[in-house]
């Protein structure tokens, strides 16, 4: 599947396939943008991985073809490729300290700008193995952000860490994503990781792409119910308002409406997006009463579509953006629905976090 | 101490010292080599490298002063270069040290070199560092201590050498007479004396060596 593909050959062209002899399998003819980030999701065993470390040049791969910005990259070895990269373990060498870890990226830039970035200021003298794991990772990322390269990749670059470290380190990867000013290919196995600063998504499945595009475009059109991996249903686009501390919610705002959700938000900055799936949202024709869905929206009905289970997703129309309802085909008759029917959808605040 | 001694210790001493360059020299790049390549002939090449460790070192010995004779491969190329000939003298036994020592040297550093984390050798080619960069300014200081370790085999086992010293060198004072032949000689002429000496030398500094040796390569530190 290709998609955003531009005529200029800019951004990167992965195309081909291969199989393994252990029964691998990949085809595929993807192209990312030359901006922003673009996040590659899927299970393990999708492929993903071994895209990135083949676009890396650490694996080659026969009848795959690597191209970026025009120039194809086959056969150019990993430590030519204008490519820096952080692997799926921090991988620092363990006789140098932080700093000469840091210093062991050829023409590295500005290594103090790295430390204070990654806020490695306290720990430059130490052995990796006097680190933590969200540390080590930290120091990777800045050795990764060191390298003057043409495309950033990060493999799976909060996976290995504990929840608390990933908390952490979140933001600043995001942060890095932001302030490089050149492309970044993630890849992750968690949507809600790459939710808040993803341009651009391709979802994998066995070494194929089912889905690409922004990430509102693929949570949509994504009509797989059973994906393993994303719920289908809606992304809305929301802008903080308030928090309130005694019930841990943030209440969100968007074309007049508001939406709460679990969580601190007020130290996320810019947009804030909210993945909802569609099996969480429920519809009523009155506004209820006393409920515990803290969420009541206004919302006209679009479209139905029949789910390949015998459900019926309902595409809703909320203050400009598209809700995505998944109900029984009992509910569909009991509630009458046909498109341009205005009633209520209620979604759970519990179901939505957005918290990596 | 006898000038006999002090021949034989300054002589052991400049002969291992040589061959442990030089050994480090080639084992460097052979164990490398060994441990990243898939090629089907490294198997022979390491059963060649491995063939002191089993052979009687007169087996070795007596090929050696074949090929180092004046009408042989190695001694004639040798006497071209040099005018020199090879046997019984002390390049001669410079090179036939390098043979049967290099095992001692190359094992340890193609099995450290093997074990390397893939995921800190891929990590080096995404900073952009060239292979041979990533070789002598990363991997070499990752392995500093086998390279330590193998360099003082490779010195320990030249200065313990007898059998192939004894058919290749003979027993020429300051030209091949080293410690363990100077001790054959000693014991020979009943001169037990002196021998307690020579062998007290031998035996203290090759267990010291290798304490030394075994602590380095201690794990856990």
């Amino acid at each position: 599947m290709t998609s955003g593909s531009p005529a200029n050959g800019a951004g990167l062209t992965l195309r081909g396939g291969f199989s393994r002899p252990d029964g691998f399998e990949l085809a595929m003819n993807l192209a990312l943008p030359d901006h922003g980030v673009s996040a590659l999701i899927g299970t393990s065993g999708s492929g993903k991985s071994t895209v990135l470390r083949i676009t890396a040049g650490l694996e080659s791969a026969p009848s795959f073809s690597v191209s970026f910005n025009g120039n194809c990259w086959d056969g150019v070895p990993a430590h030519r490729r204008p490519v820096s990269m952080t692997l799926q373990q921090p991988a620092l060498f363990p006789h140098l300290n932080v700093l000469d870890n840091l210093k062991a990226v050829p023409l590295a830039g500005p290594i103090e700008e790295a430390v204070a970035l990654f806020g490695l200021g306290a720990l430059t003298g130490r052995r990796p193995h006097e680190l933590s794991g969200g540390q080590q990772q930290r120091v990777a990322l800045a050795r990764a952000f060191l390298k003057p390269a043409e495309l950033l990749l990060l493999d799976e670059p909060l996976s290995a860490l504990d929840a608390v470290a990933r908390r952490n380190l979140a933001p600043m990867v995001a942060r890095m994503c932001r302030e490089l000013q050149r492309p970044v290919v993630y890849v992750t196995h968690s949507l809600p990781e790459v939710l808040q600063v993803a341009d651009h998504l391709a979802i994998l499945e066995n070494g194929r792409v089912i889905g690409a595009g922004t990430p509102e475009q693929v949570v949509a059109e994504l009509d797989h119910p059973l994906s393993p991996l994303i719920d289908s249903g809606a992304i809305l686009d929301c802008e903080f308002a308030s928090y309130d501390a005694d019930n841990d919610l943030s209440e969100l705002g968007f074309g007049g409406q508001e939406l709460r959700i679990r969580g601190d938000l007020r130290n996320t900055a810019g947009p804030i997006r909210v993945q909802i799936p569609a099996r969480d949202v429920g519809l009523s024709l009155e506004r209820p009463g006393a409920t515990s869905f803290l969420n009541c929206l206004p919302v006209r009905v679009q479209r139905l579509k029949d789910a390949p289970d015998g459900t019926v997703f309902v595409d809703l129309d909320c203050a400009g953006q598209t809700l995505r309802s998944r109900i029984t085909r009992l509910s569909r008759q009991n509630l009458e629905l046909e498109p341009g029917k205005a009633l209520f959808a209620l979604i759970k605040s519990v179901a939505l976090d957005i918290r990596i | 101490m006898s000038d006999d001694l002090l021949t034989s210790l300054a002589l052991t001493g400049a002969l291992a010292g040589i061959v442990t360059v030089i050994l480090m020299a080639i084992a460097l790049p052979l164990s490398w080599w060994l441990a990243r390549t898939k090629r089907r002939g490294a198997a022979f090449v390491e059963a060649l490298i491995a063939l002191p460790l089993v052979l009687p070192p007169t087996v070795l010995g007596f090929y050696l002063l074949l090929a180092m004779a004046d009408e042989a491969w190695l001694g004639a190329g040798w006497r071209w270069i040099t005018g020199q000939p090879l046997a019984f003298t002390f390049a001669g036994l410079v090179v036939a040290s390098i043979v049967y020592s290099l095992p001692f040297v190359s094992q340890p550093l193609a099995s450290s070199f093997r074990n390397t984390p893939r995921e800190l050798l891929d990590a080096a080619s995404v900073m952009g560092v060239s292979p041979t960069a990533r070789f002598l300014r990363l991997m070499l200081p990752l392995h500093a201590r086998t390279l330590a370790a193998a360099a003082v085999l490779g010195f320990a086992h030249t200065v313990g050498e007898f059998g192939i010293v004894l058919m290749i060198g003979g027993n020429i004072p300051g030209e091949t007479r080293v410690l363990s032949i100077l001790l054959f000689d000693q014991v020979e002429s009943l001169d037990y004396a002196s021998a307690h000496l020579t062998a007290g030398i031998l035996l203290v500094a090759s267990l010291v060596t290798l304490t030394i040796t075994y602590a380095t390569l201690r794990p856990g530190r």
